[in-house]
């Protein structure tokens, strides 16, 4: 059974990148424009890995992130963003995020931050 | 036969890629500043529009026009991208702008000392902010730009003032604008960068292999 990903980010162009980075042969990758429909989302379909972008519309990521882990504790969620500063990412994992990323979105890292989360979905 | 309007130059997709392009640049922006000043800035999301040239200066008035009076720094830039980048910011007296620095001996100076001191101040987050911005933009897009000396301005802006070799009636101009505010205190301000450019395919070119190489 496919692994499900969710992908949060107003950027059709970071989504299609992100997207292009997840092999379709292991997981269906449902996406997501805006922090509150990115929400209702992760709600619907309870994705096992979510990427998330901090600034958008809407509902920001900070926000998303928060009600994320209040759905659940174990939401492995990558935060992938253009925001670099320190007190960011600092934010960030403390919110409970899985990872920090930046972007523009590197193929290895993606990958890399996708077998991590795997090795900790097959020990939950 | 009529030329295309500006307005129809760039695809949806164009213009998303423009978005994140300026998201990058401010990303930069904000962790240069966050670095030199230690000020943390939280990000909006930026706002595109293309308008004619006839259109910025109504446009520029628009946005730099308040009641309480505005701080402005104003810098040009000039590569294949030419343009002027304008941080503003809005606020009441001197010692809020210093009171980012987190330094409660500044408000000890005289008042002129404490005014000069802001504008110092409000100069050298605009020229980080307005360099790294529209440096990544550049270097993106593959171009290369030098920058004049960013000037201050309070109050209000003459648009006559707008050199007209900078947006010519036969350019391209693309707005861009981010919304941001600093962690220390209620303060905000706005980046808008007003491009022209000679060539809109370039523009699409550039877009277009930034596109190619985002993954």
């Amino acid at each position: 059974m496919k692994r499900k990903v969710l992908i949060i980010d107003d950027s059709l162009l970071a989504r299609m990148a992100v997207k292009k980075c997840i092999p379709d042969d292991r997981y269906d990758v449902t996406e997501a424009s805006d922090g509150a429909s990115g929400l209702i989302k992760y709600k619907e379909i309870g994705p096992d890995i979510t990427f998330l972008d901090l600034t958008m519309p809407v509902m920001d990521g900070f926000k998303v992130l928060e009600e994320v882990r209040k759905i659940n504790d174990k939401a492995l969620v990558i935060v992938l963003t253009a925001d670099i500063q320190t007190k960011t990412r600092e934010k960030v994992m403390a919110l409970g995020a899985f990872t920090v990323l930046k972007k523009p979105p590197i193929k290895n890292e993606i990958l890399e931050a996708i077998e991590r989360a795997e090795e900790l979905l097959g020990r939950q | 036969m009529k030329t295309p309007s500006p307005l129809q130059e760039l695809s949806e997709f164009e213009k998303d890629a423009l978005r994140e392009i300026i998201n990058l640049a401010f990303g930069d922006a904000a962790a240069g500043l966050a670095e030199v000043m230690g000020i943390y800035v939280f990000l909006n999301v930026p706002l595109i529009q293309i308008m004619s040239p006839e259109d910025i200066s109504s446009y520029i008035e628009k946005e730099l026009s308040s009641s309480t009076g505005l701080n402005i720094v104003e810098q040009y830039y000039i590569g294949k991208i030419k343009g002027v980048a304008f941080m503003v910011m809005s606020y009441e007296n001197a010692e809020e702008i210093l009171s980012i620095l987190g330094d409660k001996d500044l408000l000890k100076l005289d008042d002129y000392s404490v005014d000069m001191l802001a504008q110092e101040t409000l100069v050298e987050i605009g020229n980080i902010i307005i360099g790294a911005c529209v440096s990544k933009i550049a270097e993106i897009l593959s171009d290369n730009v030098i920058y004049f000396p960013p000037r201050y301005l309070r109050g209000s802006y003459d648009t006559s003032n707008l050199p007209p070799e900078f947006f010519r009636s036969n350019s391209y101009v693309v707005m861009l604008k981010t919304v941001f505010k600093f962690e220390t205190k209620e303060l905000n301000g706005f980046l808008f960068l007003v491009n022209s450019y000679d060539s809109v395919h370039w523009l699409k070119d550039s877009i277009d292999k930034f596109v190619s190489s985002y993954v």
